[in-house]
């Protein structure tokens, strides 16, 4: 990565390249928490890397490149899941269910509160990952995920009430 | 902070530790971009895409086509949205489109000309009759529509905030007649960790004087607790919202001063019954329709109430936006905008967007976009 953005020269490359030197590893397991697998992803990273790097001269402000790579991550991590959706509709004998193989990590122990994400909508799960993972403010949620931040509060809300009422339900 | 999020933010960071620097592959070396057969007919697609809107504008011009006549009680003649998209070239750009209300048929449509919309952006688009205010962050726009929905035009404008910097916008609302109008905001000083502010700006798009309402609070958890923004009649304003009580605030005097100044109301957020927007005040104050998230998870409705402004009391449950099946996937809808005093609802569940009247959901085209707004 740091060949090819040093290739294309600029002071855009230099600042592609600490951000990735700083946030790919964090990014990776950000993916990670929302599509399940490891390979998956570093790929949903790396594509997100290459975005930045060729929509960097659109960003409105430089600093605003680390939101611009997670919201990618997030973006890509959507795909997959609705890539995923289409193939089983289509084609479910080809298709591994990623969250149920046996290295699938979100899976790997359903009584924990990080299997039980998988329960809920989408928005809620990205929401509560970038919140507990990364331990983003609300406006830094609301700055990644497009959305205002009132919106984002209420989604927090509603998907930690789900997450308790999943384990009241589990304990009955 | 709960147990139950201390036990999330533990599992979650003991998940994503299974990767490490070692363990993550090398980057891949991608073929070029280039030779794929999708990027060298991206340009021919991208221009064919252009020729069949303009192709499609022209006819519909030509036709002179008017909205199809509202049959439904109080269903306004056309909608707006406001999308956020992005080309093949992955440069994102915001558009505004005029839709029928009966079929969802595109009447008209512009983009922000020069607007580069920033990652940290988000969307919000209030109004109705012929005057819509767009926000983008804290970018404002005029959106005009023609009576017959066939055209718009779309000017930016701005207006004096204070604080002046590191503003987060929470609603914005238009007045009933149009001229005026309400911005709740919060924002943070220059020392974060003490000064935070939420903030109400009441701004004539008239003569654009502006006058400001704000109040310290204490924590950065308190943030945003001012929320969605809704007029009651043309001098009074209600705000809060999401975790907090509704308050309103008479903003016809000359001057500005501290939110404490407003009446709470006794409608309140409540455990499995939280407000999610607040679209609608009669004008003499005494009813507030808004949507309430009932429940939550995946099975999580949002219904449209009436409630009494004077008891907090619900009057009446109008309508539950419905529950779709989208790609084996249960969904749940979110409220875009109420009209007719909540009898039509504008909805966007996951990428479908439609119309709820009375309980009947009718899907309309187009997709509801991770980034959009829609007002009536």
């Amino acid at each position: 990565m740091a060949d090819e953005v040093s290739r294309r020269g600029g002071g855009a490359a230099a600042a592609v390249t600490d951000l990735f030197r700083d946030h790919h590893l964090e990014l990776v397991r950000l993916a990670l928490l929302m599509v399940g697998d490891v390979a998956t992803a570093e790929d949903v990273v790396q594509d997100a890397f290459e975005s930045l790097q060729r929509g960097w001269h659109g960003l409105r402000r430089p600093s605003s490149g680390l939101a611009y790579v997670r919201s990618s991550v997030l973006n890509g991590c959507r795909s997959v899941h609705r890539r995923a959706a289409v193939a089983r509709r289509h084609a479910p004998e080809l298709v591994e269910p990623r969250e149920l193989s046996a290295d699938t990590s979100l899976a790997a122990d359903d009584r924990s509160e990080v299997a039980a994400l998988r329960l809920l909508p989408r928005r809620q799960r990205e929401v509560l990952v970038l919140r507990y993972y990364l331990d983003l403010d609300v406006a830094e949620i609301a700055a990644t995920l497009r959305i205002a931040p009132s919106a984002v509060r209420s989604t927090a809300t509603r998907g930690l009430a789900a997450l308790a009422q999943h384990y009241r339900r589990a304990d009955q | 902070v709960t147990d139950l999020e201390n036990c999330l933010r533990r599992d979650l960071n003991k998940i994503a530790e299974r990767v490490t620097e070692d363990s993550i592959r090398p980057l891949r070396v991608r073929r070029a971009r280039r030779t794929r057969p999708a990027r060298l007919l991206a340009p021919i697609a991208a221009m064919a895409a252009v020729v069949a809107v303009i192709a499609g504008v022209s006819l519909a011009a030509h036709t002179g086509q008017a909205p199809a006549p509202a049959t439904q009680a109080g269903l306004p003649l056309y909608y707006v949205t406001v999308t956020e998209s992005t080309d093949l070239q992955e440069r994102t750009s915001l558009v505004a489109t005029v839709h029928d209300s009966v079929n969802g048929a595109v009447l008209a449509r512009s983009s922000f000309p020069g607007m580069p919309v920033a990652p940290e952006g988000w969307l919000q688009i209030t109004g109705g009759g012929n005057m819509f205010i767009v926000s983008v962050g804290l970018d404002l726009f005029r959106l005009r529509v023609a009576p017959d929905g066939r055209s718009m035009q779309l000017s930016p404008f701005s207006i004096p905030w204070h604080p002046a910097g590191n503003l987060q916008l929470a609603g914005v609302a238009l007045s009933p007649d149009g001229t005026t109008l309400a911005i709740t905001a919060s924002g943070a000083c220059n020392s974060p960790q003490t000064c935070f502010y939420d903030v109400l700006h009441i701004v004539s798009l008239t003569t654009g004087a502006a006058r400001t309402w704000s109040t310290q609070v204490v924590s950065a958890d308190d943030i945003y607790a001012i929320g969605q923004v809704g007029w009651a009649g043309n001098d009074h304003v209600v705000f809060g919202g999401v975790g907090s009580t509704l308050s309103l605030l008479n903003v016809s005097g000359r001057r500005g001063g501290s939110l404490h100044a407003a009446r709470v109301l006794p409608v309140s957020s409540s455990p499995g019954n939280a407000i999610s927007s607040l679209p609608l005040v009669t004008p003499d104050a005494s009813t507030i329709f808004l949507t309430t998230t009932n429940g939550s998870g995946p099975e999580s409705v949002e219904s449209i109430k009436e409630m009494s402004a004077r008891t907090g009391k619900t009057i009446r449950v109008l309508d539950s936006t419905p529950w779709i099946q989208i790609e084996a996937v249960p969904t749940s809808c979110v409220v875009y905008a109420l009209a007719a005093k909540g009898v039509h609802v504008l909805l966007g569940c996951e990428n479908v967007f439609g119309r709820l009247d009375n309980g009947k959901f009718t899907r309309l085209p187009g997709k509801a976009a991770y980034n959009q707004s829609a007002a009536w």
